[in-house]
């Protein structure tokens, strides 16, 4: 409580400066975030889906109140990023969700230091920033954020690429010796067809290879696909038949049938070489998950009912009497405010 | 269609500017800059070209590269045949954008970013200036906490008229109008301060 107070507090004294550096001609800060809240009911009686965050089961659960400062100011740039909340416990080692400062020497580099949100994947820890409210496998078994330093070669338009050292996945500090190494690659081959090719690797956090890229099919469709293979770290490991190995693929149709009515459907494929995930003790197992979801748009509020139903190649789930189960499904209705 | 800005005089009356303009904003066509270079002849002595990209909400660094422009001709040794002043001709090619923020924000919250593509052209103290591409890019707060592009899709100026509500699109109209107004204010400056210095 004590933090929060001590937040709202410099966030008052950062609007006041605002002001003042107004009139000195100084482009002020920008303020931004959400908060969301959710119902969610999974038809065995109990949350058994295992991606990320809204665990609640038939209640009434909250996400997180996300707040962001930002400020650009001539080539120097920083943001600071604060959340609170079930979803931000789920989603970062303490609050603070991105704190990094960035410079840029000119148009082609520019070098960025701090925490910041993992370059990897294609989905979001913030929920207004996913059109689906519940995640993917691979999001939720991606990393979160990288801390580290990067620097982004910006050659065109078209293409740009990063390089970064950085801390252990979803880490303030690095747990050990070894720096993680990262890159990302960013082509757009045509306008509206953004493609990004990602990889990290250390001894330590493992491997990661991600593709990432969306197409914007004329004004009302959107075109998603991530895919990613994940290899294990000897961090936290003790033998071979422990960490995390998976290789997905998910695929994202937004349609937007009006100005503030959208529709979207998520299939994805996940596999799990060890069992670690998807808890098939050692076995390798998969998963088939389809997500349909509603985007309804008023004022700031986005209402997002969702049906998902997910199929396992394996009895990973339960039914409502308890018995084992390959498949289970789940309704979500969540309101997000963004501002 | 060729569409001609006005040829200014040594008085450089550049916000002639805006009728053109807002009707680009409301056409939404893409225009013509092609035509307007060739009024540059093989016979000129130099044609010196310089391209800027002004970053969004940054539009003062226009000036800046204006300046750097017009330093250039105070020493026209830096310019490789050493042909005299008077006959000095150049394009500065810019592009430039800005910001365009929701209402609905605590302060401010990027909508998206409008770019524009500018050529300014000096002949013997003439000065012809053309936007030949406008454009509007939707953005949306990304998983670094800061407001960036949601796709590489371009739209036109019509196209966000009609997805945005009335209130919020003359909002943005009078957001796209000021950031004219205040570049052009500095090019016109600029533009006789070149013409100063060509004159000596």
């Amino acid at each position: 409580m004590k933090l929060i107070l001590t937040f709202i507090v410099l966030l008052l004294y950062a609007s006041s400066l605002t002001v003042l550096a107004q009139d000195e001609d100084s482009p002020g800060l920008t303020i931004s975030g959400s908060v969301d809240t959710y119902y969610k009911y999974d038809f065995s009686g109990q949350s058994q889906i295992g991606t990320s965050f809204a665990g609640a089961q038939n209640s009434i659960g909250i996400g997180m109140v996300d707040l962001a400062i930002s400020q650009t100011w001539g080539k120097a740039s920083f943001v600071g990023e604060i959340a609170f909340g079930p979803r931000a416990d789920a989603s970062a080692p303490g609050p603070v969700q991105n704190l990094y400062i960035s410079y840029a020497f000119n148009n082609l580099i520019s070098v960025t230091g701090g925490f910041m949100g993992t370059f990897i994947g294609y989905e979001v820890i913030s929920p207004a920033a996913n059109f689906n409210y519940s995640t993917s496998y691979l999001f939720s078994n991606g990393p979160f954020q990288n801390g580290g330093v990067k620097v982004d070669f910006t050659f065109s338009d078209r293409v740009g690429l990063m390089l970064g050292v950085f801390n252990n996945f979803d880490s303030y500090t690095n747990d050990d010796s070894g720096l993680d190494l990262g890159a990302q690659l960013y082509l757009m081959p045509v306008e509206g067809w953004d493609l990004y090719l990602n990889f990290v690797t250390s001894d330590d956090s493992g491997t990661e290879v991600d593709i990432t890229t969306t197409y914007q099919a004329g004004d009302r469709l959107l075109i998603g696909l991530n895919a990613a293979k994940r290899t294990r770290g000897n961090l936290f490991v003790e033998d071979e038949g422990e960490g995390i190995n998976f290789t997905g693929v998910a695929a994202y149709l937004n349609y937007s049938i009006s100005d503030p009515v959208a529709i979207g459907l998520r299939y994805e494929y996940f596999h799990d070489d060890n069992g670690v995930i998807l808890g098939t003790e050692s076995e390798s197992s998969n998963v088939n998950a389809l997500t349909f979801s509603g985007n309804i748009h008023a004022g700031p509020i986005t209402l997002i009912p969702e049906y998902r139903i997910d199929l396992a190649s394996m009895d990973i789930f339960s039914t409502n009497s308890g018995a084992a189960s390959s498949s289970a499904s789940q309704i979500v209705i969540a309101a997000v405010y963004a501002f | 269609m060729l569409f001609k800005y006005k040829i200014y005089e040594k008085t450089g009356y550049v916000r002639s500017f805006i009728l053109p303009f807002v009707i680009i904003l409301f056409t939404g066509v893409p225009l013509f800059a092609q035509d307007q270079v060739q009024i540059l002849s093989d016979e000129d002595p130099i044609v010196f070209s310089m391209h800027c990209e002004i970053q969004p909400d940054d539009p003062s660094r226009v000036w800046d590269t204006v300046k750097e422009f017009a330093s250039l001709l105070k020493y026209p040794g830096k310019i490789e045949n050493k042909a005299l002043i008077d006959d000095f001709s150049g394009t500065i090619k810019v592009q430039f954008g800005f910001y365009l923020y929701q209402k609905l924000s605590i302060m401010k919250q990027v909508d998206g970013a409008v770019f524009a593509d500018l050529d300014i052209i000096l002949r013997n103290n003439q000065v012809i200036s053309s936007i030949h591409t406008i454009y509007f890019i939707d953005y949306i707060r990304d998983r670094y906490g800061k407001f960036s592009p949601r796709s590489s899709k371009k739209y036109t100026l019509e196209y966000l008229r009609k997805k945005r509500k009335d209130d919020v699109w003359k909002e943005h109209f009078r957001s796209i109008e000021d950031n004219m107004d205040l570049l052009l204010t500095k090019l016109e400056k600029s533009v006789l301060k070149i013409n100063e210095v060509s004159a000596k």
